[in-house]
C-alpha cells in the first residue's frame, strides 16, 4: 500500500527508505533461496551432519 | 501505557546494556568461529567456549533485548508498530533470535566434537556456518543499532491512523 486517505484530504504516503529496504531485503531472501535451490547448503539444520553420521565423543 | 521519565530511561539503559553486549558477546563468538575454521586443531577448545558464549551470553542476551526493548516502544510514544524504524528493528531482532535458537544445537554438538570427527568434511560446512551466521546476526544488530541512532521518518499505516485519530 503506497498511498491512502484519512477523508480529510491528506494522504499516506510509504516512505522512500522503506521501499528501498524492502528492494534490498526482497533481493537478499532471492539470493538466499537460490543458494538453497541450487544445491547449497544453507538453510535452518542444513549445517549439521545428519545424525548418522555424529559422532561419539569419547572416540 | 505511558510511564515516567525515569522509569523510560532505565528501560533505555537495560535495553542498550542488553544490545550492545549482545553485539560483544557475537563478536566474540565469531572471533572463536573464525579460529575453528582456520585451525581445526584449535576446535576441541574453541567450540566449548563458543558454546558457553551462547548459552550464557547471547542467548540470554538476544531474549533479554527483545522483551526489553519490546516494553520499551509500548511504553513511549514511539509505539510498537507506529514508526517503520521501530517495526523494523523488530522484524530484524525476531530474525536474530530465531535463527539464534536455531543454531544452539548445532553449536552445542560441536562442542562435543573431537579434532579428527571436526576436519572431516561433513562437518567443515557447519564448522564454516558458525563463522557465516555470527557474521550475518552482527550485521543485522548493526543495521538496528543505525536504525537507532537515526531514527528514519515514516510512518506506518498504523501509525498513520493512529495520529489522525487523536
Amino acid at each position: 500500500m503506497a498511498r491512502s486517505t484519512d477523508g480529510s484530504g491528506s494522504s499516506y504516503r510509504t516512505p522512500r527508505w522503506v521501499k528501498i529496504s524492502g528492494i534490498v531485503a526482497a533481493l537478499v531472501v532471492v539470493v538466499l533461496l537460490v543458494a538453497m535451490l541450487s544445491g547449497g547448503q544453507h538453510g535452518p539444520w542444513q549445517h549439521a551432519a545428519p545424525a548418522h553420521q555424529a559422532v561419539d565423543p569419547g572416540q | 501505557m505511558r510511564v515516567g521519565q525515569g522509569s523510560r530511561k532505565i528501560l533505555l539503559l537495560i535495553h542498550i546494556l542488553t544490545s550492545v553486549g549482545m553485539m560483544g558477546a557475537i563478536s566474540c563468538f565469531f572471533a572463536l568461529a573464525w579460529l575453528g575454521l582456520v585451525d581445526v586443531g584449535a576446535g576441541p577448545a574453541v567450540y566449548p567456549a563458543m558454546n558457553i558464549i551462547t548459552q550464557a551470553l547471547i542467548v540470554p542476551l538476544a531474549l533479554a533485548s527483545l522483551v526489553i526493548g519490546t516494553l520499551q516502544a509500548l511504553v513511549t510514544q514511539w509505539g510498537l508498530m507506529r514508526h517503520y524504524w521501530v517495526l523494523l528493528k523488530l522484524v530484524l531482532t525476531l530474525i536474530v533470535v530465531a535463527i539464534l535458537l536455531m543454531q544452539t544445537a548445532n553449536i552445542s554438538l560441536l562442542g562435543t566434537l573431537p579434532a579428527d570427527a571436526l576436519a572431516r568434511p561433513e562437518w567443515a560446512t557447519t564448522r564454516f556456518s558458525m563463522v557465516l551466521h555470527a557474521g550475518g546476526g552482527f550485521v543485522v544488530l548493526a543495521l538496528t543499532l543505525i536504525l537507532s541512532v537515526y531514527k528514519p521518518k515514516g510512518l506506518t499505516p498504523y501509525g498513520w491512523r493512529h495520529r489522525a485519530s487523536s
